[in-house]
């Protein structure tokens, strides 16, 4: 067994480097910071599929959402338009060089009504599951 | 609204006190032309677009229907301070900046008529991607 053990081991020599690396690497980490923000409240789900097409009202909708942020009127409808915006950022900052990326990505959910007040449709698109917190600034 | 909400944000995000900084800052994933390629003018509804594509930014009305805008935004900036090396053998700490932000911007527009059915659909302003260089002259 003790035989198995020492041939997991790593050299050394090799120790030795890791451990140069990581102390070299701590003297030039000085900081590193994640932020998060937010813009508008978050879709629940609930709340979205609750909304009928042909049943569920104006009124019913602004109980349920809110004032809609923005209100835009195209092809005979009125639309309420509720968007949401979240920011994911990462930062190194090293002793000679820092990186900094900073992801936003948007929720935006339209609500279409007739001349009636009615609901005719719903128009939901998520794009902010798919956020992450990066700090590497260059390539996609 | 969302121009100056970037713009606040680019501030606050910490650039630190080396010689050299890169930042980035980016809004929603640009549409490729190849990820556009199932729409069928004529045939493809609202309701396919939004399913493959998702929900636009931005919707307004036509003459003859109305328009879906998409909005992406790549920001890069990148600083350069070659007074940061004096700070060792100077009592003082002294700047000299050169930096440079380049803002890269994307807007895919698909047009609808009447019926929510699609009568076109077009890359408004394909940049092309900005690069990180801190050379302000």
């Amino acid at each position: 067994m003790s035989r198995v053990h020492e041939g997991r081991r790593m050299p050394r020599r090799l120790r030795l480097v890791w451990c140069a690396l990581l102390s070299v690497l701590f003297i030039l980490l000085t900081d590193c910071a994640f932020n998060r923000g937010n813009i508008g409240e978050e879709f629940k789900s609930e709340h979205v599929e609750s909304i009928k097409k042909g049943v569920t009202t104006r009124a019913e909708v602004v109980s349920l959402l809110g004032a809609p942020d923005r209100i835009l009127q195209a092809n005979s409808y009125d639309i309420f338009q509720y968007y949401r915006y979240d920011v994911k950022a990462g930062s190194l900052l090293l002793i000679l060089v820092n990186f900094s990326r900073l992801n936003i990505k948007s929720d935006d959910l339209y609500v279409l009504f007739n001349r009636d007040g009615i609901v005719e449709d719903v128009v939901f698109g998520r794009r902010t599951g798919r956020i992450e917190f990066q700090f590497w600034p260059f390539g996609e | 609204m969302w121009r100056i909400v970037v713009m606040l944000l680019i501030a606050t995000v910490p650039c630190g006190c080396g010689a050299l900084s890169f930042v980035r800052v980016t809004i929603n994933e640009p549409i490729k032309p190849e990820e556009a390629a199932f729409i069928v003018p004529g045939q493809t509804t609202f309701h396919d677009v939004v399913k493959q594509l998702g929900a636009p930014s931005e919707i307004k009305e036509t003459a003859d229907g109305a328009v879906g805008t998409y909005h992406f935004l790549d920001v890069k900036y990148s600083r350069v301070n070659f007074g940061w090396i004096a700070q060792f053998w100077l009592p003082v700490n002294p700047d000299f900046i050169l930096s440079r932000g380049r803002l890269g911007t994307d807007r895919f527009e698909v047009w609808f008529d009447r019926a929510w059915i699609v009568r076109e659909y077009a890359f408004a302003h394909r940049s092309s991607a900005p690069s990180f260089l801190p050379q302000p002259f």
